[in-house]
């Protein structure tokens, strides 16, 4: 897959948070540490390669919570694909941030 | 409040500046995604840091205390949407979309190519004319030497208040001087001093004078040099003042033909063996000296007050100039409480150092300045003509531009495509304009006068000067494209694209525009031709003043008789005899000899007149000494007011004797006849015998034609036992001065086959180079002021051409309801006067601001001189008069039925 050359650390760090479930911007700021400068330009190029897609939460649901409403961001399946095959590569990367997520290594599906 | 109140009250504020900042950063995005992109900023900003409306009580409990010391975090969230929203941006800004922009922009330049040459050949008329000036500048004044570090070389000059001495550098310190120099002053790594003669090559084809240096110290280090063969001067040449030389390179070329073997070889100087050991490089020319021989003299034995030196330092490693100033200064003082009463002069005298660029070009420097800032006043008006084309053509492209706006292009989108072009024409122009500078360049170098130049300079377009070019096109281009690109974005869209074609919105936004266009053009040139008119009217002021001496016709030249040849009376006798050989040439009515003559008499003096008080409070009496023959008034046209000139009998043997001229007389001896007094020449300490006053003689212009005459004094040749060696030889014609300097070769030939001759020009060219500098600006400011007046004149007459077609069917309509032809001229020639006139008194504040700045170069003229002044207005106003009339005479021709027919 040539597509995994593009993902830099804090991108695999990103896809990684939105595949755990963690899915708006400032969320995933939180679950990652990183700088909003970091994880918003990461997730549009995610997006862009279409391994993250994006969709607006309905107005009443946030009305309801009192709060603006939010922009979700969901891992696709060649985010999947490509997250599996990222942390493969960079198997030194991948423990330690495994670790943080309490998670195990997905397969490739 | 509290703590937290206060806190919570900075994040509130901070939140609020980041919503701003998100909307600003917004515009990066591209139109489409934008309402999206701004709602999710927005939106997470507001949850994270404002989570509810506050008005609500249930929800106001959510609300987590803000956290204490990080008030600004908002602000720092918000900063992340930057690189997000450039990364939106990215799409617009691909090569590809550059590109694009490029091959649309020199397709629609193609499409006007006559526009487009119109364009181009004025930017570069522009940017060649500051190509040209700021490769001058370079080369003369900001990087005249291509010494190692050139900013480490340095030279020593002095003050003497008491001998009324400015800050000199030339021939300012003597041996004991330097040898304290040397001693005390740690911030100097190398230190040489040296010392200016002339001497001669003889033996070959023909002999040959050269300027000489003599050094003491080598000075190879000192510049960061490395001789381009052979061998620098050792110490010992130093001191042993061995027969050894180096010669420039440009004499190695032209009289050795480049022969690498002449290392080594005997050549002979002044008729003595001395051993080639070196050639030194063309950047090391120091004063245009291309023959160095080694010099040293014992500090301890050499008077205090023989200041025949000059000198030039390296700085140290990590010494600074500022540190070397203060050693000196030091130095100074120390100087001043050990030989002060001694030696009067000390008294607050300084030491100081300046970089050797410096001390070459610093009198250069204002009028580098001056010249820069009006041939930049010159691409400013090329910019502005540049920018009212650029406006006049963009009401065709309206609705193109409303087009693409339709189709979703953004304000800044339309903006960078219009400023694609108009970098594209800024390119252009830069290109053909170096191109132009290059030929400029030639042209200049003929005439820019030579002795403005230090010899190593070279005028060239090397990598600075391109740089600057680039600079300055690509700040012209934004300069002359930004505001019609400004004013061609902004549209109604609707009206636009509802418009016929041919017809244009915003007609009275560009009016105003162009207006203004005219004023700039209008203050720009007015401020020029108040420049160039000012140098005129100081130039005439200093044609009429009267040189002191008559110069029509006069032959100079200059001999060096060498000291092992010639000595003692020799001198005089040499030219004793040479005088009268060459009063027997047809043609010749006079000739004399003398040490210098005016306008550039240099050799100062002190001296001591006796019976008489020294009215100058402070200061010792210091005048200038020529030693010259009894034919040297007459020959040069001096008047004797009163007493005699020398005659031969002015012997050594007899009484010794001087004439002054009338400054010295009256400075000096204030109300006393001083003929029958006596002055001693010499400082007081000296023992001289001194001399008897026998004649006064007319003032000159001895000091050039801008300055006051200054006290001189002359001794008889025949008295001075040949002190002095290089002596001019003056020769006063009946016929073309120049076409006898054959014969006069000739005839010095006859006398010495191995003496040549050198410095030969008329006293005409003499007067004429001493005041070539302010020809030369002159000529550069009278040039860039006709440009001025030339771009004027198109840009009014441009602006009221696109006027007259803009307003067609008004003036049609006009024509229809009875308004006359002439009232309709009339009406055209008033709107384009009124920025005109705005131009004219911006340009007279601007004119008076030039005047002060320029004050220094002007002789007896006035910086604000009322003549001047009114005459350009006048001038200037003429033409903005013409350049309306001429187009509006157009509009009277309007045809009532065809102009009301185009819509």
């Amino acid at each position: 897959m040539v597509q995994r050359f593009h993902l830099t650390y804090s991108s695999v760090a990103v896809l990684h948070a939105v595949s755990r479930g963690y899915r708006y911007g400032f969320d995933i700021m939180d679950a990652t540490g990183l700088p909003s400068g970091t994880v918003y330009p990461a997730l549009r190029r995610l997006k862009q390669l279409g391994y993250v897609g994006s969709s607006w939460e309905a107005r009443e649901v946030a009305a309801d919570a009192k709060r603006p409403r939010r922009r979700y961001y969901e891992i696709s399946k060649r985010g999947a694909v490509a997250l599996a095959d990222a942390l493969q590569r960079f198997r030194l990367l991948n423990e330690p941030l495994a670790e943080a997520c309490g998670d195990e290594v997905a397969e490739p599906s | 409040m509290s703590r937290a109140a206060i806190s919570g009250t900075v994040t509130h504020l901070a939140l609020q500046l980041s919503f701003a900042v998100v909307r600003v950063l917004s515009l990066f995005v591209p139109r489409l995604e934008r309402a999206d992109w701004v709602e999710e900023w927005h939106g997470e900003l507001r949850s994270r840091y404002a989570p509810a409306d506050a008005s609500d009580p249930l929800a106001a409990t959510n609300v987590p205390p803000p956290r204490f010391g990080r008030p600004f975090q908002p602000l720092r969230d918000a900063g992340g949407a930057l690189p997000d929203a450039l990364w939106h941006a990215r799409e617009d800004w691909r090569f590809e979309m550059l590109s694009h922009d490029v091959r649309f922009a020199i397709r629609t330049l193609l499409a006007r190519p006559a526009f487009t040459m119109t364009v181009v050949v004025t930017l570069a008329l522009g940017i060649g004319a500051n190509t040209v000036i700021y490769s001058a500048v370079d080369a003369v004044v900001l990087n005249p030497f291509d010494f190692e570090d050139p900013d480490s070389v340095i030279g020593v000059g002095t003050i003497y208040p008491k001998l009324n001495r400015d800050l000199g550098f030339f021939e300012r310190l003597s041996a004991p001087e330097f040898g304290d120099i040397i001693e005390n002053v740690s911030a100097f790594e190398q230190v040489a001093a040296f010392d200016l003669g002339n001497r001669q090559i003889t033996g070959g084809d023909a002999p040959q004078n050269l300027f000489a240096g003599f050094w003491w110290h080598d000075v190879m280090p000192v510049l960061g040099f490395e001789p381009v063969l052979g061998r620098g001067f050792s110490s010992e040449d130093i001191t042993n003042r061995e027969p050894v030389a180096l010669i420039s390179h440009r004499v190695w070329q032209a009289r050795f033909a480049g022969d690498a073997s002449v290392i080594g070889s005997t050549i002979r100087i002044d008729d003595a063996p001395f051993t080639l050991i070196g050639v030194f490089p063309p950047a090391a020319l120091v004063y245009g000296t291309d023959l160095w021989m080694p010099m040293s003299a014992d500090p301890a034995t050499m008077p205090r007050n023989r200041r025949q030196y000059n000198i030039i330092a390296r700085l140290a490693d990590g010494a600074s100039l500022d540190q070397a100033n203060a050693q000196l200064e030091a130095l100074a003082r120390r100087t001043q409480q050990e030989y002060g009463a001694e030696f009067e002069e000390y008294e607050d005298w300084r030491l100081v150092a300046r970089t050797w660029t410096d001390v070459n070009v610093q009198t250069l420097k204002p009028a580098a300045v001056i010249l820069l800032a009006a041939v930049g006043f010159v691409l400013l008006l090329v910019c502005t003509n540049v920018a009212s084309l650029l406006l006049a053509r963009s009401a065709g492209r309206q609705r193109e531009i409303a087009l693409r706006a339709a189709l979703g292009a953004g304000r800044l989108r339309i903006i960078r495509q219009l400023l694609t072009e108009s970098a594209l024409l800024a390119a252009l122009g830069g290109l053909v304009g170096v191109i132009l500078a290059y030929f400029g360049l030639q042209a200049l170098t003929l005439n820019i006068p030579s002795n403005l130049i230090p010899t190593s300079a070279n005028l060239e377009i090397n990598a600075r000067v391109l740089g600057y070019t680039a600079l300055i096109s690509g700040i012209a281009g934004i300069v002359f494209g930004l505001a019609p690109a400004m004013q061609t974005s902004r549209l109604e869209l609707q009206r636009a694209l509802n418009l016929e074609s041919g017809q244009s919105t915003g007609s009275r936004r560009r009016r105003r525009l162009h207006g203004a266009f005219v004023a700039v053009e209008v203050a720009l040139a007015l401020t020029l031709l108040v420049g160039a008119g000012l140098l005129i009217n100081s130039f005439v002021r200093l044609h009429r003043v009267q040189p002191g001496v008559d110069t029509d016709n006069v032959l100079t030249m200059r001999l060096t008789l060498p000291w092992n040849k010639y000595s003692d009376e020799a001198i005089a006798a040499f030219f004793d005899d040479l005088t009268e050989r060459v009063a027997t040439i047809p043609g010749v009515t006079a000739a004399a000899a003398g040490t210098q003559y005016p306008p550039i008499v240099f050799s100062r003096l002190q001296f001591v007149p006796e019976g008489a008080e020294i009215v100058e409070e402070g200061s010792l009496p210091v005048g200038y000494l020529t030693l010259a023959d009894e034919g040297y008034f007459d020959t040069l046209g001096i008047p004797v007011v009163r007493g005699r000139r020398f005659t031969r009998q002015d012997r050594l043997d007899g009484p010794l004797v001087t004439v002054i001229n009338q400054t010295l007389a009256n400075t000096y001896f204030p109300g006393v006849d001083p003929l029958g007094k006596r002055i001693k020449i010499g400082a007081p300490e000296d023992e001289n015998p001194s001399v008897e006053i026998v004649g006064i003689v007319a003032d000159t212009k001895n000091r050039g034609l801008g300055s006051d005459p200054q006290p001189e004094f002359f001794v008889s040749l025949r008295q001075a036992n040949g002190v002095n060696n290089q002596i001019y030889l003056i020769v006063r014609t009946a016929v073309p001065a120049i076409s006898i300097v054959e014969d006069v070769r000739a005839q010095v030939a006859a006398i010495d086959a191995d003496q040549p001759v050198y410095g030969i020009r008329t006293l005409d060219q003499a007067f004429a180079d001493q005041v070539a500098p302010q020809r030369f600006a002159l000529l550069m400011l009278s040039a860039f002021a006709a440009m001025a007046l030339a771009l004027a004149a198109v840009g009014i007459y441009g602006v009221v051409s696109y006027a007259v077609s803009d307003r067609t069917r008004e003036i049609g309509v006009r024509i229809a309801l009875g308004a006359g032809r002439r009232e309709v001229i009339g009406m055209m020639v008033r709107q384009a006067l009124i920025p005109v006139a705005i131009g004219l008194v911006v340009g007279l504040g601007l004119s008076i601001g030039l005047g002060v700045a320029m004050a220094g170069f002007l002789f007896e003229a006035n910086g604000a001189d009322p003549l001047t002044l009114s005459l350009v207005m006048v001038v200037l106003g003429g033409v903005a008069f013409l350049a309306s009339y001429v187009p509006a005479k157009r509009a009277s021709a309007v045809d009532p039925v065809e102009a009301l027919r185009v819509e």
